[in-house]
């Protein structure tokens, strides 16, 4: 794991914990990818899709683990984001996984959240 | 007109190859109906020629994207035909005056079939309203100016399409396919694209709406709403611009709309696809 990662992850979990007030949250490594996981303080999606896609039966959002891929967006420069970078990323993650939350630094210390699935996804319900 | 719809290309000249100037088109209200039954909609784009300006109540012709073209002419629910001014040119040439008399007798026949129908209607009506005696001969009872007015009642159809346009060759039109493709890379990307969705069920309509490739509906538009916004189609190591994504994204949280990157790689036929949307806090 290279210095830019650990800092982003740190930038990530830090946003997380005290503004998201994200709770068991910690630094994970799977393979050579690091994200930050936890549990949200509230429920992100009231999608009915979720245990039917998550199939395992355990996942109501609200107490569901997610995984927050950390990536930092440059003013000037590419992200370096690519759609190979995305599926190995979700070759290290657990196999259940569908969704994946990507964490964007901007450099001005703002950080925005964006969930992505794997293959066609209808949007959630609000 | 056979099983299949005629998608004529206009647009270009014949000799350059400037094929991403062409534009698909149907002109024929059958042809429309049946590719509908395949899944591809389009978009009404003609207008009316005493006011051009008016663009609510759109008709003939069709336009459809290069992609749904290419993608019914390789199913085999299409044939497509490329015209240009000078194939009309062409197809003056081979013309007879004998041809010429025959659409011309044509014509006066359909308006004689007309004229009689006309003058049937009118000796009934006398006879209801006026009481005219069964037996008066035709002559007497339809005036001049009766008959003046009849003529000019008369329903002239204007045709769709011209009797000179040419009759299609199948083999013409999958050459066409493959030329297209051939000069189009970015076309032949999206086209995969456009492909794997209209299998998995989906109707695409041009995406400029919501600043996408596509907008593509889960049915007929007529009976959903869309579902997806789908960007154009890029290499599996392209870049992914990280502002563009937050914008799609960030927008198709308030449109109810999943913002789709389609992938291709080069080593297989179906597109990868990963949906984004906005998690919902920061």
């Amino acid at each position: 794991m290279n210095g830019e990662n650990t800092a982003l992850c740190n930038a990530v979990f830090t946003n997380l914990v005290y503004q998201q007030l994200w709770t068991e949250t910690k630094i994970v490594d799977f393979g050579d990818v690091s994200v930050v996981c936890g549990i949200p303080s509230h429920k992100l999606t009231n999608d009915q899709n979720d245990t039917e896609t998550e199939g395992d039966g355990q996942a109501s959002t609200a107490t569901e683990k997610h995984f927050v891929y950390p990536i930092l967006m440059h003013q000037y420069k590419n992200s370096g984001l690519t759609m190979n970078t995305i599926d190995h990323v979700f070759s290290q993650l657990p196999n259940t996984l569908k969704r994946l939350t990507l964490g964007i630094v901007n450099d001005d210390g703002t950080i925005v959240y964006y969930f992505i699935y794997k293959g066609l996804r209808k949007p959630k319900k609000n | 007109m056979g099983e299949k719809a005629t998608i004529y290309l206009v647009g270009g000249s014949q000799s350059d190859d400037n094929w991403s100037q062409l534009v698909p088109v149907l002109y024929d209200i059958e042809d429309i109906d049946k590719i509908r039954q395949h899944g591809v909609a389009g978009v009404l784009v003609g207008t009316l020629g005493g006011a051009p300006q008016q663009n609510v109540f759109l008709g003939v012709p069709l336009r459809l994207m290069m992609e749904e073209a290419l993608w019914l002419a390789e199913a085999g629910h299409a044939v497509l035909q490329r015209v240009t001014g000078q194939d009309l040119i062409h197809s003056l040439e081979g013309l007879h005056a004998e041809t010429l008399k025959k659409w011309k007798d044509e014509d006066s026949a359909e308006m004689g079939r007309q004229l009689e129908w006309k003058r049937a209607k009118f000796l009934q009506k006398m006879k209801t309203i006026r009481g005219t005696n069964a037996e008066a001969e035709p002559c007497d009872v339809i005036k001049d100016r009766d008959e003046q007015l009849m003529k000019h009642s008369i329903f002239v159809e204007t045709k769709d399409i011209s009797r000179l346009a040419k009759q299609y060759s199948e083999t013409v039109s999958g050459l066409l396919c493959q030329q297209i493709l051939a000069h189009d890379k970015k076309l032949r990307f999206n086209y995969k694209v456009y492909k794997a969705l209209r299998e998995n069920g989906y109707f695409m309509s041009p995406g400029a709406r919501f600043g996408g490739r596509y907008v593509a509906y889960p049915g007929d538009p007529l009976r959903y709403h869309s579902h997806l916004t789908v960007q154009d189609a890029r290499g599996k190591e392209e870049d992914i611009d990280l502002l563009n994504m937050i914008n799609g994204a960030r927008l198709g949280t308030s449109v109810k709309k999943t913002w789709v990157l389609p992938g291709v790689s080069s080593d297989k036929e179906a597109p990868d696809f990963y949906s984004v949307e906005w998690a919902g806090f920061g």
